[in-house]
């Protein structure tokens, strides 16, 4: 067999495998494995095992990842969430559809320092939800805005999903968080117009609250200065230089700790479970990683991703035509799968491709374009039925919204994501400009 | 459909083997997380010297590397006890409950398998290492300490796929799971 019909016959045989429920990372571990014996050797593949956990995971820049997940644990017990949607709604929570703009804001506050989107949909549906509910407000609406809302969780920086993507394609993970703040603001505002219409058009299904006087919402103010203080410290000493994106993550770690204790929200029992929630959550990503790892290596041998590469950039087609493809690929996955399984298993040939595209672009901003639009559209699998997780999230949370009513509550703003997607691949410059700016 | 398969909540009637695997897995899981909070402590204490023109703690690069596979390798075993692997289920809801154990376990012994297969190349990586003496620029900490939670980690994590597999796959092995 040549290496070109090894690699194809791998993907179909991962698909059908993964189809049959075969646990994703094991799959791209085995194919993988199977893969490089057949292009190499098994002695080669033995070799490989040796230390390859090792050399993969002894990694200052892996070690990311679980830092930040630690520093979301923290954040999550630490009562920070229902700060953040009082202060919303003081400020927002009068206008029409308001309580539920304050939870997209205070999912976005959120996001802000974490990096999951399943946690920071949980995390305020906690607190907004009961809320939501108290006002009257339908259980679509309710239920839709903050399952939209969890989506910032992971655009936001720090995002788990685009450190993995900067670590797939050797790129800047500071620049490409600067470069998802634009689009994540234009989110915001998206959901913001969607939620404006969405009670517009039924009115009774989010009546309007009373505003709350100036003196009350300055004193708001005041509630939130934890999370000013953790993103000003945080991500300022990251964007300013001051330190890298581990050290930030440290430090993130132990004032988030102190806020919790400061505050009282958090114990010794709180902090072991945070240890042991971090441990789950991060042993999953782990074991995926290393499973496309192999997986990936194997493609590698076979030269296929610099093939389809080649062949793309020779064709007559727009190369937009080849991006949009690609997008409406990642969306009929993104139905069935979860974002980083798709992000691993699909940026290793996709990458190349793209960046042998000519868009008229420096390549280091094509890359950024092309991994922000890559994080939205993947993101947005979370709020897209049949599947969408944040929707599972607040259903097992709202036992008494049916489904069909999160399904409904979510489409305005699917709408909404559809018409950030076109904007986001009409104006590349809008997942750039920031860092040119900040460069300059 | 992409979810975590359902957290094993503690069962009644579980065996004593059972209950033995989970302390010993969340005990490991627990370790690794406090192996990497300890490591954020120093690493911030660092940061906070270095800015104040003090000197940041020597080595703090390395011991984050070193710390990252260390509970890289430690959190594996209670993934694997709470089947916290991701999978697609969407296309196989039709089966009946009975069926979709069953190809659970099978995946499951898979797993078992690839995790021995790794442990044991891993045993051969930490022997290679040992004979090279290997050590990091400033802490002088030898590479094949790396290797032992790593080992400890997937060993564990091959027994914990095998022994919760076998009674996914047949009701011959149910004594395994419950009293």
């Amino acid at each position: 067999m040549d290496p070109f019909t090894i690699a194809s016959s791998m993907v179909i045989i991962l698909l059908l495998l993964i189809f049959v429920r075969m646990p994703i990372a094991l799959g791209m571990g085995l194919v993988g494995a199977v893969g490089y014996s057949l292009l190499a050797s098994p002695m080669a593949l033995f070799a490989y095992f040796n230390t390859s956990w090792v050399d993969k995971f002894m990694s200052y820049e892996f070690a990311i990842v679980p830092l930040f997940i630690l520093m979301g644990h923290v954040a999550t017990r630490s009562g920070i969430s229902s700060a953040l949607f009082s202060t919303s709604n003081v400020w927002i929570g009068h206008l029409r559809g308001g309580l539920a703009m304050a939870s997209v804001a205070g999912c976005a506050m959120f996001g802000s320092i974490s990096g999951s989107s399943l946690a920071t949909a949980s995390t305020m549906a906690r607190v907004a939800l009961p809320e939501m509910r108290k006002a009257g407000y339908s259980g679509a609406i309710s239920a839709g805005s903050l399952a939209a809302g969890g989506t910032l969780g992971i655009l936001i920086p720090p995002s788990i999903v685009l450190i993995i993507y900067a670590l797939l394609t050797e790129q800047n993970i500071v620049k490409l968080f600067l470069a998802a703040t634009i689009p994540g603001i234009l989110a915001v505002i998206g959901f913001f117009i969607a939620i404006a219409i969405y009670v517009r058009l039924f009115p009774n299904e989010a009546p309007t609250q009373p505003k709350a006087p100036l003196s009350v919402r300055l004193k708001s103010l005041g509630q939130i200065w934890h999370i000013t203080l953790i993103f000003v410290v945080v991500l300022g000493g990251i964007y300013g230089g001051f330190f890298t994106p581990a050290e930030g993550a440290s430090v993130g770690v132990v004032i988030t700790l102190l806020v919790g204790f400061g505050t009282r929200k958090l114990n010794f029992r709180g902090l072991i479970d945070c240890l042991i929630d971090t441990a789950a959550s991060s042993a999953m990503i782990f074991t995926i990683v290393f499973g496309a790892d192999i997986f990936n290596v194997a493609l590698a041998l076979s030269r296929m991703p610099i093939e389809v590469a080649d062949f793309f950039s020779g064709v007559a087609i727009a190369p937009i035509w080849i991006l949009i493809a690609m997008i409406v690929f990642y969306l009929i996955m993104g139905c069935v799968m979860d974002s980083l399984s798709l992000i691993l298993l699909t940026v290793p040939v996709f990458f190349p491709t793209v960046m042998a595209l000519d868009f008229g672009l420096m390549p280091e901003q094509q890359a950024m374009w092309f991994g922000i639009i890559t994080l939205v559209v993947v993101e947005m699998g979370l709020i897209t039925p049949p599947v969408g997780m944040n929707l599972f999230v607040i259903s097992s949370m709202a036992k008494d919204i049916p489904t069909s009513q999160i399904f409904r509550g979510a489409t305005p703003f699917i709408i909404a994501e559809f018409c950030r997607i076109a904007i986001l691949v009409s104006f590349p410059v809008l997942s750039f400009w920031l860092v040119d700016l900040v460069a300059n | 459909m992409s979810e975590q398969m359902q957290h094993a909540a503690v069962q009644e009637g579980e065996t004593l083997l059972y209950r033995g695997l989970r302390i010993v897995c969340t005990f490991s899981a627990g370790l690794g997380g406090l192996t990497i909070f300890l490591a954020s402590i120093v690493v911030a204490y660092s940061v906070m010297m270095r800015n104040l023109g003090l000197g940041g703690v020597r080595g703090d690069f390395e011991l984050v590397e070193l710390v990252c596979v260390t509970c890289a390798s430690l959190f594996l075993p209670l993934c694997q006890l709470n089947k916290g692997h991701v999978m697609v289920d969407l296309f196989t809801l039709r089966l009946p409950q009975r069926e979709q154990r069953r190809i659970d376990g099978i995946w499951t012994l898979c797993f078992a398998a690839v995790w021995a297969l790794l442990c044991w190349r891993l045993t051969h990586g930490l022997s290679e290492m040992h004979e090279y003496g290997d050590k990091t620029m400033l802490l002088k900490a030898s590479i094949w300490w790396a290797f032992v939670p790593a080992v400890f980690g997937t060993g564990l994590s091959a027994i914990v796929a095998l022994i919760t597999g076998l009674p996914m796959v047949s009701s011959a092995f149910r004594a395994l799971e419950a009293r």
